[in-house]
């Protein structure tokens, strides 16, 4: 047929019809190789880590871990129109997918009383078209912290654009944070962007029971009363300095902020840890991938895919 | 605004020293001289005017409606626009978001309740008129002298209609009213202010200039509540210049003290611009 249909964006053309026969449920055996840390003595978090997950972006990255799904995306470095800018310029914009926010929606009618006005205003907001005021937050937030670990120098007149997709998420809006942030810097990275080091974050939350202060990882958790929620992010390797900080709550004092900034600290190293084992295996992948094509030419090709169906990896 | 190679060079290093020099001579912990006046809206419930010498300006107004407590998600709405900004850039939502969380954390609890099914709704508005450098100063310290100033008229009907329906009746007259928080004895609720610091290598700088903001590696942005508390948000924010890495966590204590040795004298000073205000008019 010569006439082709410009009028439409037809998808793929060995695109298959969505339907509920051809759901594969995920069972446990598929999780096998997740990895299990980070649990810093209380609850082991599995978390699941990929990155080129999206084909047509510069680099992207998947995470997964209990509740949180996220993608993130990065296009760029990209030329920009108009005044020159000697540096490039980050922008990061962020959706929380209608699912997600339907677990804080339902949450906040069982809990009214003790809902934070962050979390409120979030569910408001998600009922118009415009994005809500935890989605600029959490833009504004993953802005400030991966822009310190990006030579921006290297790249003039250009902008980097990052789309972050929040799939699902738990009750507690910081973890979802924190997982972002990571996932960010991970498809920088896959994006070949020029980095200091890879920015990962940690989140915690602090309940000041009966006289005694309790602190807790769980993704799950809400903060209620005067309960304080923080996610800081560092770059680990280099100098484990702060380069992302929020705190949320009422009165937080030296000694909290001192026991915030370790337990973070400590959440985020053990992550980079993660993170480097999967940066290194995915960077043996690619080597051998590499050798595979140069040695056979053509043959290759069908090497790579099946390198990409094992890539399912997770490494501790 | 642009500055030359040798314009940054010069203030970074001014600015990096172990004793550093500010462009304005300022010490690290003062603020820029300010002038202010309040209640001067007379159409709004409270209101505040602040002007730096910068030429940064804020007006803030608080009216408060009768509303029916249960059809409401938050008994206070907080507008903020600033003058050549979008209505939803960050800049805007960071500074609305940040006062609602902690103006509604810090407010008595039943300071707006009125009987068992009404209560009063504020409805706070800020408009900065120009601003040189980070709006968070200005915004916060006009907040603070609206709220201050807001008074709520008095109650006259039945404060109890949990069976037998009945609308809210206020004395006519003004001089009954009460300020805002105000409790049994007569003690004035306080809200929050929050300041930015800027970030210039080792040393902290409260209430940063616009070359300040430009040569700073970023800016830390805390709260102080009227009984000598760091609240929360706490926050690492872009002041516009250029991120050269994470900063030290000695950096976030020393915005601990920081903030104990500035924000007890502005509390007093903006205190002091309330009670003249208030004695003038009557």
């Amino acid at each position: 047929m010569n006439i082709t249909d410009r009028r439409r964006v037809l998808g793929p053309s060995d695109a298959q019809p969505f339907s509920l026969s051809n759901v594969v449920l995920a069972d446990d055996q598929n999780m096998a190789d997740v990895a299990e840390s980070l649990s810093d003595d209380q609850i082991p978090t599995k978390i699941y880590l990929k990155s080129g997950v999206v084909n047509n972006a510069s680099g992207s990255a998947y995470y997964e871990s209990g509740a949180i799904k996220l993608i993130a995306t990065v296009y760029g470095p990209r030329p920009i129109r108009g005044l020159f800018t000697t540096s490039a310029k980050l922008s990061v914009e962020t959706r929380i997918l209608p699912i997600s926010v339907l677990s804080l929606s339902t949450f906040s009618n069982l809990a009214s009383t003790s809902i934070s006005t962050q979390t409120l205003s979030n569910i408001v907001a998600s009922k118009s078209s415009q994005s809500s005021v935890l989605e600029k937050n959490i833009s504004s937030f993953i802005n400030e912290a991966i822009l310190p670990s990006i030579f921006v120098d290297n790249y003039p007149k250009s902008s980097i654009d990052v789309s972050l997709t929040i799939i699902s998420s738990g009750k507690n809006s910081k973890s979802v944070i924190a997982a972002a942030t990571t996932a960010t810097s991970m498809a920088l990275v896959d994006a070949g962007i020029e980095l200091k080091d890879v920015v990962t974050a940690g989140s915690v939350l602090l309940s000041r029971g009966n006289d005694n202060t309790t602190f807790t990882m769980d993704p799950n958790v809400i903060p209620q009363g005067d309960d304080v929620d923080a996610v800081i992010a560092y770059t680990s390797m280099i100098d484990d300095s702060i380069t992302g900080l929020w705190v949320e709550g009422n009165k937080v004092d030296e000694d909290e902020m001192k026991q915030l900034m370790d337990k973070t600290r400590l959440m985020s190293r053990n992550l980079r840890n993660i993170v480097n084992e999967m940066l290194i295996s995915e960077f043996q992948q690619k080597e051998t991938i590499a050798r595979n094509l140069q040695v056979s030419g053509s043959g290759g090709e069908k090497e790579k895919k099946n390198n990409e169906d094992e890539d399912d990896q997770m490494t501790e | 605004m642009k500055f030359s190679p040798a314009e940054i060079s010069y203030l970074r290093n001014s600015l990096e020293l172990p004793s550093p020099i500010r462009p304005d001579g300022r010490s690290s912990q003062q603020y820029r001289p300010l002038e202010a006046t309040t209640d001067f809206l007379p159409t709004a419930n409270g209101s505040a005017r602040v002007r730096t010498s910068d030429g940064g300006e804020c007006i803030v107004g608080v009216k408060a409606r009768v509303v029916k407590a249960a059809s409401e998600s938050s008994l206070i709405n907080i507008d903020v626009d600033i003058a050549g900004v979008r209505d939803d850039s960050s800049a805007v939502v960071l500074l609305s978001s940040t006062l609602q969380t902690a103006i509604q954390a810090s407010l008595p609890e039943n300071a707006l309740k009125l009987t068992d099914v009404y209560s009063f709704k504020l409805f706070i508005d800020a408009l900065v008129i120009s601003q040189p450098s980070n709006p968070f100063n200005i915004t916060s310290l006009a907040t603070y002298l609206a709220l201050k100033s807001t008074r709520l008229p008095k109650l006259v009907s039945a404060t109890d209609d949990a069976e037998a329906a009945e609308i809210p009746v206020f004395d006519d007259d003004w001089d009954q009213s009460t300020f805002l928080g105000q409790d049994e004895t007569r003690q004035k609720w306080s809200p929050p202010i929050f300041t930015v610091m800027a970030v210039v290598g080792n040393n902290l700088f409260v209430d940063p200039s616009v070359e300040e903001e430009f040569v700073s590696d970023a800016g830390i942005l805390a709260g102080w509540s009227a009984d000598g508390k760091v609240i929360a948000p706490i926050r690492i924010i872009d002041l516009g210049g250029k991120r050269n890495g994470g900063l030290k966590s000695t950096l976030i204590y020393k915005a601990y003290s920081l903030l104990q040795s500035t924000a007890p004298d502005v509390i007093e000073a903006l205190n002091a611009i309330g009670d003249q205000d208030s004695l003038s008019i009557f």
